[in-house]
């Protein structure tokens, strides 16, 4: 691991325990031989409160390429969380994650973290990246709700 | 305004930026962009909107091509003299002069500093009408979306610091370090960093933006931290995003050729294609290529002909063809077999099956007759055997067809490839040549002007070797019929002249060269004749439905 990539990844994590949003977490995941991998994060984004998103905290894992902050992590829910801006994969369409688009150097986790929970509830219906979720916002708005309420009773806090 | 706006005081011969910042060695902050640079802009009353695409403020620009025949130019020869394209072309440095036309104006319609509208222009990729509508109907809007105001208010200035060790923390780097850049809004990293991040995004030809937000850094920004030029280096990728924009624009195809040329007729290109002239242009590097393909002159070839014979070439449907000609594959597991000698008892070298190559039967079924396949002398009355065998010529058939037009095929390439391969070397030659008599000049006083027929025979025979280069291609679309025999005797005259002023610049000695004046101009200008000739002899063909444009 590069010194500069080391060097970032370690004061992203004092940052975020010395100060994060609420209701949100957000730490490096344990190697097999119990110490931290840096570059493999797992998080948690609550739903914002008179959402259909509510009362849920979803997981995500971002991994960080060897040239971040050049390059933006990549953010994944788990395969085939259902989002309009969400790939079957569980990759994430967000202008702020692409490299080519709005992704920044200095654009920080608790920033990453915060547009994540802002797209939950306002999707981008110009930038589909699965059809079942985009189809039922703009055509089916019942059931597209219905089905993120199910969703949210998976991930209850 | 400010006056170090290299890109705005920008002129051909001196582009080098004159921007100077100054900082004390202290610890204290100095400013670097003025803050009161809006609303000084004057509205220029002859602004005219023509700005933009197919602008034609030079007068009537004539093509060259339209010289008339006795011109002893070449150019005439090559085009047709109808339905010529009509184009100007440019050099990189007229492009940024004209992008800094462009910008002039916005600042001047919108009321804006230079440096501002630049920003936006860029920010709309150089699309003009777009940006003064939208900011027609929302400045604000606009200018926040650009980066050029923060939090409603006009860009306050950005400043150079210095700490002392251990004083800032660099928050990309997540060093600490002494030398920083804070931009408007607020946000501060060190130089390192940030002039990393610009020399990053300089290519992209867009607005660079802070690295945490939406503020845009103006020229003085990017010179300052990466470096004077910086600012000027995305103007000049942001000229690659213009052309880009603007269809009318094409690069030159030439390796490295840094030259555009505008097309001011553009509209009337897939009408000259059409009527099968091909739109040539000449860059100001000299090179002629045509604007609808984007590729080298391919006179007397219709374009629609010219790509079908370069993806022809280019691709592997030769190989395809010459496996299906040469090779059979075997009957199990379908592995193409070419077989090189031997008898006709083949052992499949993959799965090991063991079959008769004539009739690609199991060979078990063969007995002891090696040598000769009696699959089919056994029942000739046999119906299942007859189809089978009718299936077989079938297949011989398709197979001696495909060879009979890859033969074809080859033939023609061969005759096009070692033109091609001899154009470099008569390139070659001929520099070489040119280079003899230069130290002629200098050495035993030929004027330069008397030497000038070295030049244009030299251009003439690559462009006539261009011509007969093409015209195999043609030929191989063309049906065999009595026109094709007149079109290859004048293919066999042309490609005899080319030879013939090619063989002329084989003299090594300089001064036997200069002896040799009044023959070079003869086999030139006889070249050239030849080369009229099939050009037109070539239309013809078009005309009387020779082409089939069939493999």
């Amino acid at each position: 691991m590069s010194s500069l990539l080391k060097n970032r990844l370690q004061e992203e994590r004092k940052q975020w325990r010395k100060d994060h949003p609420f209701g949100f977490y957000a730490k490096p995941v344990k190697a097999a031989d119990g110490s931290l991998d840096l570059q493999n994060w797992v998080a948690g984004i609550p739903g914002r409160d008179n959402t259909i998103w509510e009362n849920a905290v979803f997981p995500i894992t971002l991994t960080f390429p060897d040239d971040y902050p050049s390059k933006p992590p990549k953010v994944k829910f788990p395969a085939g969380f259902y989002h309009p801006n969400v790939y079957p994969s569980g990759t994430i369409c967000l202008s702020i994650l692409n490299e080519d688009q709005d992704w920044r150097p200095g654009i920080n986790l608790k920033q990453i973290c915060l547009g994540i929970q802002e797209l939950l509830d306002t999707p981008n219906p110009d930038s589909p990246a699965q059809e079942p979720a985009w189809r039922a916002f703009g055509k089916d708005r019942p059931n597209y709700e219905k089905k993120v309420l199910e969703q949210a009773k998976k991930y209850t806090k | 305004m400010s006056d170090d706006q290299s890109f705005m005081n920008y002129s051909p011969d001196e582009f080098e930026s004159d921007a100077e910042f100054e900082y004390e060695d202290d610890d204290e902050v100095v400013e670097v962009a003025s803050a009161s640079q809006s609303d000084d802009g004057v509205v220029d009353d002859d602004y005219d909107d023509d700005e933009g695409d197919g602008e034609f403020e030079e007068g009537d620009y004539e093509n060259d091509n339209a010289g008339d025949a006795s011109d002893f130019k070449q150019e005439d020869t090559l085009s047709t003299k109808k339905d010529l394209v009509e184009y100007k072309a440019h050099s990189t440095k007229d492009l940024v002069a004209k992008l800094s036309a462009q910008t002039k104006n916005i600042s001047s319609v919108l009321e804006l500093t230079d440096d501002n509208a630049l920003t936006l222009l860029q920010f709309y990729s150089w699309n003009s009408e777009r940006l003064m509508e939208e900011y027609m109907d929302d400045p604000d809007r606009v200018k926040t979306a650009a980066g050029v105001i923060v939090d409603g208010s006009t860009k306050a200035g950005s400043t150079f610091k210095k700490y002392n060790k251990g004083e800032f923390m660099c928050f990309i780097c997540c060093d600490e370090k002494t030398q920083t850049y804070q931009l408007s809004c607020g946000d501060e990293y060190c130089l390192d960093c940030y002039s990393k991040y610009i020399k990053d995004k300089t290519s992209s030809g867009k607005v660079i933006k802070c690295p945490n937000c939406d503020v845009a850094l103006n020229s003085q920004d990017l010179d300052f931290i990466a470096g004077e030029g910086e600012s000027f280096k995305l103007i000049e990728s942001s000229i690659k995003e213009y052309v880009e924009r603007h269809r009318s624009y094409k690069w030159c195809p030439s390796v490295d050729c840094p030259n555009v040329v505008e097309i001011l007729n553009f509209a009337d290109i897939p009408n000259i294609v059409s009527e099968n002239h091909v739109p040539v242009v000449t860059c100001n590097h000299n090179h002629q290529f045509c604007v609808s393909c984007s590729f080298e002159n391919h006179t007397p070839v219709p374009c629609g002909i010219a790509k079908q014979w370069v993806t022809k070439c280019k691709d592997d449907s030769e190989t395809a063809n010459w496996i299906m000609s040469n090779t059979q594959q075997c009957p199990k597991c379908d592995s193409s077999i070419e077989k090189n000698g031997g008898c006709n008892h083949m052992t499949c070298k993959k799965c090991r099956y063991e079959f008769c190559w004539i009739c690609s039967q199991d060979w078990t079924s063969h007995g002891t007759s090696y040598y000769q396949c009696t699959a089919f002398r056994d029942n000739p009355n046999d119906k299942a055997k007859n189809k089978e065998k009718e299936e077989l010529t079938a297949k011989q058939k398709l197979r001696n067809l495909t060879k009979n037009s890859l033969k074809k095929y080859l033939h023609y390439y061969n005759l096009y490839a070692v033109h091609e391969s001899s154009t470099k070397l008569d390139d070659k030659r001929c520099k070489f040549v040119e280079e003899k008599v230069r130290e002629l000049q200098e050495t035993s006083g030929i004027s330069w002007i008397e030497a000038q027929f070295l030049v244009e025979s030299a251009e003439a025979l690559l462009k006539a070797r261009k011509v007969l280069k093409w015209s195999y291609a043609f030929a191989y679309y063309c049906d065999r019929t009595g026109l094709l025999d007149i079109f290859e005797e004048v293919q066999a005259k042309l490609a005899e002249s080319v030879e013939n002023l090619s063989k002329l610049f084989e003299i090594e000695d300089p001064l036997e060269i200069v002896r040799n004046k009044l023959e070079f101009l003869n086999k030139s200008h006889f070249l050239q004749e030849r080369q009229k000739a099939m050009i037109s002899c070539t239309l013809e063909s078009i005309d009387y439905g020779c082409l089939s444009g069939k493999d």
